[in-house]
């Protein structure tokens, strides 16, 4: 298998509740950073990342180590964040909140990079759920395409296809001209 | 307006900032989610058992389904009306040829059964 959870997870399956939130421990930070980039919400990135490890532990009987554990683990999350029962809703609230303190922190006594931090977390919010995932997993997480594709259970084409789309889209949003970050704004 | 041609989006992106948590938080939450874990596998207290009120309900509705069946399907009202009718045309008969003979007249499985007085 060659992972360095192996033997964590092997406790974990034989029922170690002790080996379990060693696990926790060490994935802990990687899934917060997923699902907040996710939902842009500090509760609801909480309430998923405490679901992915209920979830995780729920079915680690069906984990047989074809891929990493911290990828199977991905693949959860993004399932919680997809599943997600009121991502429409909420997403469209965020999205709204960051596009007026946006607006507001465009002063010129503003911090900058505060400043795009919002602008690029209301970009990512804008995008569709799916194409979300792929930037996420492949620019923050640095996984490859085929390492995306196994956490999104699709193919590596789809995956390209998506951060493709994805980057096309960001980039319009994003990239500064006379009409500074006037795309983004237009919510 | 024409875009920049050396934009570097990754760049852009990474700017995207994490919101900080304090280190309590991080050992905190390992414990919430085994937490979380024994709350929901925890065995759920016996609900109470459904089984014997069921078998109760079932044994009440067989009972009323049989009892409305022998009520629905009893004719014993009517074929007790008709012998009636039929046995007091026999007592008619049997008091105009026999008055003040007959001591005690009986109904029963075998019809009209009529007794005499031991002395006449």
């Amino acid at each position: 298998m060659g992972d360095p959870d192996e033997t964590l997870v092997r406790a974990s399956q034989n029922g170690d509740p002790a080996a379990f939130e060693a696990l926790v421990r060490q994935h802990q930070r990687m899934i917060h950073s997923l699902t907040y980039r996710m939902t842009g919400s500090l509760a609801d990135a909480e309430d998923l990342a405490q679901e992915t490890f209920v979830r995780a532990y729920e079915q680690i009987g069906q984990y047989h180590g074809g891929a990493k554990f911290s990828t199977w683990l991905y693949r959860i999350a993004i399932n919680a964040c997809l599943n997600w029962r009121q991502r429409e809703h909420r997403r469209l609230e965020v999205h709204t909140q960051w596009a007026s303190s946006a607006e507001t922190e465009r002063s010129p006594a503003s911090n900058g990079h505060a400043d795009l931090s919002d602008l690029v977390q209301a970009a990512l919010l804008r995008l569709p759920a799916r194409q979300r995932a792929a930037i996420v997993l492949t620019v923050y997480d640095g996984l490859n395409h085929a390492e995306a594709a196994k956490a999104l259970g699709c193919s590596e084409t789809t995956v390209s296809w998506r951060v493709f789309a994805a980057r096309r889209k960001l980039k319009a949003w994003l990239q500064p001209h006379d009409s500074h970050y006037e795309t983004v704004r237009q919510f | 307006m024409k875009p920049s041609d050396n934009f570097d989006l990754d760049a852009q992106l990474r700017t995207l900032r994490l919101p900080e948590r304090s280190e309590a938080y991080w050992e905190d939450f390992p414990r919430r989610v085994t937490g979380e874990l024994r709350t929901r596998l925890l065995p759920r207290p016996a609900s109470p058992s459904w089984r014997p009120q069921l078998a109760w309900g079932f044994g009440l509705a067989f009972g009323c389904f049989v009892l409305g069946y022998f009520i629905g399907h009893n004719d014993a009202p009517r074929g007790f009306t008709h012998s009636l009718i039929q046995n007091q045309q026999e007592l008619r008969v049997s008091l105009t040829k026999f008055p003040d003979q007959f001591r005690s007249f009986m109904l029963n499985e075998r019809g009209m059964q009529k007794l005499l007085p031991d002395q006449p």
